[in-house]
């Protein structure tokens, strides 16, 4: 096997396990197939249960065992933690079912070192190394005496480098041993994995505890087991009114506790492996299970919080959101304080919620996908969360660096990452009143523009796993980051597998919030206390925060209650600071999120009339030029889902009409508007304005598209007075209709007061505003803007 | 000597006939003869203009305020369906049903594949089959709800898978309706394409994978139990089953969304256009017909390729239950001929009433009529095992995982005939 040629230059360094079954040849052929089989499907899955990635892992079949070569970037922290139990667990379930002969009990090596492969196989000292302390006698000797079904060997460097430093892995199970093979004279480490010394509780001498027969007076009659247990079960039929079908048939199961719980879609897939442990783990000795978990995946976070909002009694509650629960796992504690709240408000007092504390955490990263072919540098980590917004801002026009994050809607994630960048940009507790403070929706409109939440229906991740090239910055859980950077695909999305590319994981200097996923119990006031399903619920929580719910979650790539997770590709060095936020009004944060990124089509409607040619005192250019330059710069609100439409208007200046189509709204991006605006120029006629806006209001209403989250409004920018002609005519084709809220910026005096202005205003529901300087123009398109971007009109 | 008189069987069965006796609402002619508002569930009704509640309403109207029916929808997934009327079940069992009235489900409709576990359980009354005319129905949905010869529940609806297809795409093509799944996994290879999937069914994680998994299975000559119990679903015949469809969704035909799909939103996706073929039960059939939609008169029906799983909800009466009576009267009324015929006419719910499957007036103004009675005859069901709970959650965690990426379906369906061994109790 030493055949080395060229030397090790191009080896590449390895985990190096090896396996060999006891007594392999002492079998026939047919058991011998049997054994490799098992074998081969114990150890893959004992890989895949620990989360350790077996595309990527080499292996070679030696006749009576294998030889798997794992890659350098497996942590092989991991690898030592995991592996042996797991591995003896699969041993053990196959030797449940297996027939004597094949049966199976295993020696196993792990070392490490550099391996290359040559036309004989692989090769290498380490590999000789590992296989000298496989054969060796000593290691033969455990596996012999051992009760347990694995014998575990590592070699001294391994035991020093690797198990004795990492915590998770107790190390006292191991010993030291001499080893003699071969030419191989060195120091090694045994241990038993499945082996421990469990201290026995004393038994009592047998035949000391005889069942003593107590005395009664008299002597009872002594009714047949089985005539007591059917009068018992005659009972208890008896008060169901169904006396006979009380009795389950012979041999079949009573019926399990129902046990209802609804899941975040980040945690699907791992709750759903733990359900089906936990109901296992219910099951009595004739296999009949004690406990039935019905899993059903919280679509929307917020749809949940809605239906408990109505006490789940809602007509379309359980069939679009489902059954009743009796525990909610939502993503955070936003989400269960938002239901608290939401049932504090309905008064539907017939659900109870208790927050039972975090079954698992998950700090929100930044990630973003690595540059094919760049050395993995350490991405530049941003210090606050200012600083993510602002860089968010400068990267917001260019789509391929733009940041990202998911909809809080449909997400834990989403919710946390807007909750934390709303509060850091109005710098303050989000409260109701903070969010439609003056000034917050702008600003909120504005963080909507630097930092897109993705749409309801899509996974984030899974665009970015798409078109990795094309991705900014998103906002995710580490959960999510971690499974993208190992290769599987988020829950429930449609993505295709992936084999490549990695996302560069960071989060702020300063801290980052933490996803800390309560365990959520609900009662239900107006039915029947139910104890078997209380003691179920509490049973659940248990297992869940007890050791084998930890590992799954750890191993799901979730933090457990402590913190501690295992590694995975792009992990960041330290554990991140967890960010404190104070209490937020979910609702009031979800409903700003909405009006915050609706679309808006904004009619402009800019005078051109010789009364705009006047010029401003202290800026030296006409009110023309003014309000143009006004409007270009609120033209940075407009996103990528708005739409701006440009008419230029003065009496007669259309031909048969008052105003001429610089812009169609159809076609109104910001950019197209900002080239229009530069088009404008006054037209030496008089002004009127009245049948332009009405023309305006139709052409909105007819174009009017299917979606109710877009808004309309139309912007005036105008001299203001002397209009006369067709008000009466604009007023009633305004009542006619959808109200369109008409904003007008008037350089004259006076006009706002008017009751023609007075009227238009109350009847479309949008202001008059009279400017005399930039500073005017300025707030008053802010007021527009919060409008527009506000809330409720 | 005394001792001797106590004992023995005759005591018990004394002991018996007195319980019996005394248990609550046991009195035979007292059980049924409470009348008074009561609550009925079913699921999302997803029919033709709200058919199901335009009956309710068509009782209310009659019976008025004193016989109210109020009718309550649960959820699509049957598994969610059945959790929820379970808790329920359990919560309201050893309970005071004068007090909880408002809580109790009087009515409640049961999916075929988990009816007789809730007989079993004690949750529902048994029935009268003579009172209820139960010869007049089909005889294997009644026998699904026969259990030691006492009637449980009466068969409404029956189900069974059918091939939806655009007659215009396969006409354009050249194409015959496939009658093996090979056949149509060729066609709907060859005519994907773009936002044009080629076949659409129930492939999210619920019993409606399981479902449309089977279908596939026995379409390729497997089967995932063998009548001994045993599990046969790693061997050739059902593994490829289960490698077509994965292969589909890796070619595309099958499109990656649909491994997301329910029954409304495969036909959402089939009536939009978005599809050439899909798998769905006999209530989409009105559904694509309506004049709203975009495949009206584009579409025909057939049997599947292959057996189709047999599916059938039944009309039960809780044992929380106070107003028995009006129950009966009510399910008697959901099940009357008239109002089956109806329900086909409207809302193409399959008919458990053996005579309209011979109405010929019925068959000349619905020709699928017959298409559902040739499905319906072949139809199987699905794995029989008292744990088919468990069964079918692992096919659907395997199944699913296999379908996400067809070089995994080997080691999938090893893991699935390995975790049903130990589920079923055998190995």
């Amino acid at each position: 096997m030493l055949g080395v040629a060229g030397g090790l230059a191009n080896a590449m360094h390895h985990t190096i396990i090896a396996v060999d079954v006891e007594g392999f040849g002492a079998r026939d052929g047919p058991h011998q197939t049997k054994v490799r089989e098992g074998l081969s499907a114990a150890v893959h899955r004992a890989f895949h249960h620990c989360g350790l990635p077996w595309s990527g892992c080499r292996t070679e079949d030696r006749g009576d065992g294998m030889l798997v070569l794992v890659p350098a970037h497996v942590s092989s922290a991991r690898l030592v933690e995991c592996l042996p139990t797991e591995l003896a667990a699969r041993l053990r379930e196959h030797n449940a079912t297996a027939d004597e002969q094949a049966k199976i009990r295993l020696k196993i090596v792990i070392h490490s070192g550099e391996v290359l492969r040559d036309r004989q196989g692989y090769s290498s000292p380490a590999v000789v190394h590992a296989c000298r302390l496989l054969d060796s006698a000593v290691l033969r000797g455990e596996l012999r005496n051992a009760s347990g079904v694995l014998a575990l060997i590592t070699s001294d460097d391994f035991f020093t480098n690797v198990v004795s430093q990492n915590p998770a892995v107790d190390h006292r199970i191991y010993r030291k041993v001499a080893v003699a093979e071969k030419e191989t004279r060195t120091v090694a480490w045994v241990c038993l994995p499945d082996d421990h010394e469990v201290p026995r509780r004393p038994r009592p001498h047998p035949g000391r505890h005889r069942r003593e027969r107590v005395p009664l007076r008299g002597r009872l009659p002594r009714l047949p087991v089985t005539a007591l247990t059917l009068t018992l079960l005659l009972l208890v039929g008896g008060t169901t009114g169904n006396v006979f079908a009380a009795l389950p048939p012979s041999g079949r199961c009573a019926v399990p506790v129902q046990l209802n719980v609804n899941v975040s879609m980040e945690k699907s897939r791992v709750l759903r492996d733990l359900a089906e442990q936990f109901e296992r783990s219910t099951q009595d000795d004739r296999g009949c299970k004690g406990v039935s978990v019905q899993v059903t995946v919280a679509r929307a976070p917020e749809s949940v919080i809605e239906a408990i909002g109505r006490g789940w009694s809602g007509r379309e509650d359980v069939h679009k959101v489902g059954p009743e629960p009796h525990v909610l796992l939502p993503d955070s504690g936003f989400e269960f304080d938002a239901a608290v709240r939401a049932l504090q408000l309905s008064g539907h007092d017939e659900m109870v919620l208790e927050d039972w504390g975090p079954i698992a955490l998950s700090p929100l990263v930044l990630a973003r996908p690595r540059p094919p072919g760049d050395l993995p540098d350490p991405p530049v980590q941003p210090a606050t969360w200012s600083s993510v917004l602002e860089t968010a801002e400068d990267n917001a026009s260019s789509s391929d660096r733009r940041y990202h994050r998911p909809s809080p809607i449909t997400s834990g994630a989403g919710l946390t990452a807007t909750i934390v960048l709303y509060r850091t940009a109005l710098e303050r507790r989000l409260d109701a009143e903070a969010l439609s403070a003056r000034g917050a929706p702008n600003t909120l409109h504005q963080v909507e523009l630097s930092v897109v939440a993705g749409d309801e229906s899509g996974d984030l991740l899974c665009s970015t796993w798409e078109h990795p090239g094309a991705s900014g910055t998103v906002l995710v859980s580490e959960k999510a980051a971690a499974d993208y950077n190992e290769g599987d695909a988020p829950p429930g999305a449609p993505c295709a597998p992936r084999t490549s590319g990695s996302l560069d994981i960071t989060y702020p200097r300063i801290g980052t919030p933490y996803l800390d996923h309560p365990f959520v119990a609900v009662s239900w006031r107006e039915l029947p206390t139910n104890p078997a399903r209380d003691r179920a619920v509490r049973s659940f929580h248990e297992y869940l925060v007890g050791p084998d719910g930890q590992a799954a979650l750890r191993r799901a790539r979730f933090r457990d209650r402590l913190g501690d997770t295992v590694d995975y590709e792009g992990a960041p060095q330290d554990r991140p600071a967890r960010l404190g936020l104070e209490k937020v009004d979910v609702p009031a944060v979800v409903q700003a999120f909405h009006d915050a990124r609706r679309a808006v089509r904004v009619q402009l409607l800019v005078d051109v009339s010789t009364a705009m040619s006047v010029r401003l005192p202290e800026l030296g250019g006409s009110r023309l030029e003014a309000a143009a330059d006004a409007v270009f710069r609120t033209l940075r609100s407009v996103g990528d889902r708005d739409r701006v439409g440009l008419w230029e208007f003065a009496q007669g200046h259309g031909g048969r009409a008052d105003h001429q189509v610089l812009l169609s709204i159809g076609d109104g991006t910001a950019q197209r508007a900002r080239e229009s605006l530069s088009r404008v120029s006054v037209s030496g006629r008089p002004a009127r304005l009245y049948p332009t806006l009405e023309a305006a209001v139709l052409a909105l209403r007819s174009g009017r598209p299917a979606s109710p989250e877009v808004g309309d409004a139309i912007l005036v920018v105008a001299d203001g007075s002397r209009n006369e002609v067709g008000h009466s005519q604009l007023v009633e084709v305004l009542a006619a209709g959808e109200p369109v809220p008409v904003f007008l910026i008037a350089f004259a005096a006076s006009v706002c007061d008017s009751r023609q202005w007075r009227e238009i205003t109350q009847e479309t529901g949008g202001a008059c505003h009279e400017v005399r300087n930039m500073a005017d123009i300025d707030t008053a398109l802010e007021s527009v803007a919060t409008v527009l971007w506000g809330g409720r009109r | 000597m005394t001792v001797r008189r106590w004992c023995g069987p005759r005591f018990v069965l004394a002991v018996l006939l007195v319980l019996t006796g005394c248990a609550r609402g046991q009195d035979p002619a007292a059980r049924f003869d409470q009348e008074g508002p009561i609550v009925f569930t079913d699921g999302p009704d997803t029919s033709n203009n709200r058919q199901i509640k335009q009956l309710v309403k068509a009782w209310n109207d009659v019976r008025g305020s004193d016989e109210r029916v109020t009718f309550v929808e649960l959820s699509y997934a049957t598994d969610d369906h059945r959790a929820q009327l379970r808790a329920r079940a359990q919560d309201l069992a050893v309970a005071d049903p004068e007090k909880f009235r408002e809580q109790c489900y009087d009515v409640v409709t049961l999916d075929v594949i988990w009816a007789t576990e809730f007989a079993e359980a004690g949750y529902l009354v048994p029935l009268d089959g003579a009172e209820l005319d139960v010869d007049l129905f089909l005889r294997e949905p009644v026998r699904a709800v026969t259990v030691n010869g006492r009637l449980w529940a009466v068969p409404w609806r029956t189900d069974a898978g059918l091939l939806y297809y655009r007659t215009d795409l396969l006409d354009k093509a050249g194409k015959q309706v496939p009658t093996t799944w090979a056949e149509l996994a060729a066609v709907a290879d060859e005519l994907a394409e773009g936002d044009l999937a080629g076949y659409v069914g129930q492939f999210g994680r619920y019993e409606g994978l399981t479902v449309n998994a089977v279908e596939w299975i026995w379409g390729a000559g497997g089967e995932v139990l063998a009548p001994d119990g045993s599990v046969v679903v790693d061997e050739p015949a059902a593994r490829e089953g289960i490698e077509m469809l994965a292969r589909g969704v890796e070619d595309g035909w099958i499109p990656r969304t649909a491994l997301g799909y329910d029954e409304e939103r495969s036909l959402d996706a089939f009536r939009q256009g978005g599809a050439v073929f899909m798998r769905n039960w006999p209530y989409a059939y009105r559904r694509l017909e309506d004049g709203n939609s975009p495949v009206s008169g584009k579409f025909g029906v057939a049997s599947l390729p292959g057996p189709s799983a047999l599916g059938g909800w039944n009309l039960g009466i809780s044992s929380c239950s106070t107003h028995r009576r009006t129950a009966q009267d009510f399910i008697q009324f959901l099940t009357s001929k008239d109002n089956q015929r109806r329900l086909f006419q409207t809302a193409g719910f399959g008919p458990t009433i053996a005579s309209l499957y011979s109405d010929l007036d019925l068959g000349r103004q619905f020709p699928y009529l017959e298409v559902l009675k040739h499905s319906l005859r072949t139809a199987r069901n699905r794995p029989a095992t008292p744990q088919y709970e468990d069964v079918s959650e692992e096919i659907q965690e395997h199944v699913g995982d296999a379908l996400e990426r067809v070089d995994s379906v080997d080691d999938r369906v090893e893991d699935l005939a390995e975790e049903l061994t130990t589920v079923t109790g055998g190995g």
